[in-house]
């Protein structure tokens, strides 16, 4: 499906003279912002937000690269990407950089998205951003294309993902001062993003979400060998607000809009997995 | 005589039912360490401990006229630790919580995470973890004994576009730059610094 989605992308760029024409320059590829804008319709983005981009008149994404003082020798570059008729800011990382204390290099391939954010237009928009054009039609064509493409773990990342997936469990049920039951049942996992390092995971008998990220590719094994991943566990009947108003100064909740969103990621796009050991496993 | 000195001294934090441990040890799990997702550089990281650190300060010392602190930290305390552990284990700091019998209690991902940054410090040289560590410890003994050990970088902020704002920073969060803070709390942006390790902090408006 993700060869389709792009053989797609690749004919509309070709057949579109506004698209082939991207200056020289760029921080980033029009296809990674066309991937960006695809996790931000899966994640983020309303009904209204889509109707808006893709009208008429709207048919511009600004990009700039930007520079905050890194560390001596770290190498990474940040961008961001701006829908100012929508109000929606992303920031980008191409990671590039050692962590000498592990012998390890971050390096990433790619820019990836590291926070969302709501924003005004900027007021020096057309000064310090730079315009990448598309057209309505074609970026309708590709959101509409690509909103069901899924793509998951392979069965090594699968495992690592279960006994993370399992650890926060035990975690909880330690916390929690109750006894593990024998069979924890399944987890729906939502689909890997080209653009994130995340995954989100739905446990279904716990009625909690938990979202693993790091800095480094998700799939990349040094993320789990070297456990250089954040789990952060959400109970859904208790940390779900539907405005943060309600609870307002805490860092412990979650909109319950972001909630429907991960569920529908989770649920209705993603895979379910078992929990139990791999020797007693009855398969996905 | 000769004295024998050690090339550095290894890591370690106050304990976690210490005050300056417990206070450490939610400044360090608040921010990024290199590899994990926001991480932009150790003065990054370090201003984000500091600033969290001003925040739970600012809703005990510094709560703006027409606010009471009741309505910032949902207590009325002149002690850290229950601006920390308002509101339970959910509560305003995720997972930092009092038990039944009052004493200071971490849900079990922080120690181990905190437990895995000081065993990555303690390998070879000491490092940007190991300075990490230190600072969040430093920053907390600083502050247990009468200080700050950094100026509080959100203090004069008088306007947020078009909104006049208190200054100060009252609240940080991470994940959820997409929503509105609540209340009356508006995000700092990143013009005037409210992006920093990997959160976003937020002060409040006018009254």
């Amino acid at each position: 499906m993700r060869k389709l989605v792009f053989t797609l992308l690749s004919v509309v760029f070709s057949t579109c003279p506004l698209l082939a024409q991207q200056p020289s320059g760029h921080v980033m590829k029009i296809e990674t912002a066309y991937e960006v804008i695809g996790h931000l319709y899966r994640w983020y983005l309303d009904e209204v937000d889509v109707r808006e981009a893709t009208k008429a008149g709207n048919e511009t994404i600004w990009v700039r690269e930007v520079h905050p003082e890194l560390d001596p020798g770290d190498n990474s570059r940040f961008a961001e990407l701006l829908l100012p008729v929508v109000g929606v800011a992303v920031t980008l990382k191409k990671a590039d950089y050692r962590i000498e204390e592990m012998d390890l290099t971050v390096k990433s391939d790619r820019f990836k998205i590291v926070r969302v954010s709501r924003v005004d237009r900027p007021a020096d928009l057309e000064r310090e951003w730079t315009p990448l054009k598309f057209e309505g039609p074609a970026l309708r064509a590709y959101l509409f294309a690509q909103r069901g493409d899924v793509s998951f773990p392979d069965d090594a990342l699968v495992e690592r993902l279960r006994s993370a997936v399992r650890t926060q469990i035990e975690q909880h049920f330690e916390d929690s001062g109750k006894q593990i039951p024998e069979d924890v049942g399944t987890t729906h996992c939502a689909p890997l993003s080209s653009v994130a390092n995340e995954i989100w995971v739905f446990w279904e008998a716990g009625r909690m979400l938990i979202q693993f990220t790091s800095d480094l590719n998700i799939a990349d094994p040094k993320v789990w060998d070297q456990e250089k991943l954040q789990a952060r566990i959400y109970d859904i009947d208790q940390q779900v607000v539907v405005s943060l108003q309600e609870v307002a100064g805490s860092n412990a909740y979650l909109t319950r809009d972001q909630v429907g969103r991960a569920l529908y990621n989770c649920v209705v796009l993603g895979r379910v997995y078992g929990l139990a050991r791999p020797s007693t496993e009855d398969g996905e | 005589m000769l004295l024998v000195v050690p090339a550095y001294s290894a890591v370690s934090l106050y304990p976690a039912n210490s005050k300056e441990g417990y206070v450490a040890r939610l400044l360090l799990n608040e921010v990024p360490f290199p590899g994990e997702r926001g991480w932009i550089s150790e003065a990054d990281t370090k201003a984000a401990m500091a600033s969290i650190l001003w925040v739970l300060h600012a809703r005990i010392e510094y709560v703006p006229r027409g606010y009471s602190q009741t309505e910032l930290a949902t207590i009325k305390t002149n002690d850290i630790l229950d601006v920390i552990t308002a509101g339970g284990i959910r509560g305003q700091c995720d997972g930092f919580y009092r038990d039944s019998d009052g004493n200071l209690k971490m849900v079990t991902r922080i120690p181990q995470r905190i437990d895995r940054l000081l065993k990555i410090a303690n390998t070879g040289s000491p490092g940007r973890f190991a300075r990490l560590m230190e600072y969040g410890q430093r920053l907390t003994i600083a502050y247990f004994r009468g200080g700050m050990a950094a100026a509080d970088r959100f203090v004069s902020l008088e306007r947020v576009g078009k909104v006049v704002v208190t200054g100060r920073a009252y609240s940080w969060m991470a994940n959820q730059d997409f929503y509105h803070p609540g209340g009356d709390y508006i995000k700092i942006p990143d013009a005037d610094g409210g992006a920093l390790g990997g959160n976003r902090f937020s002060t409040l408006r006018e009254r």
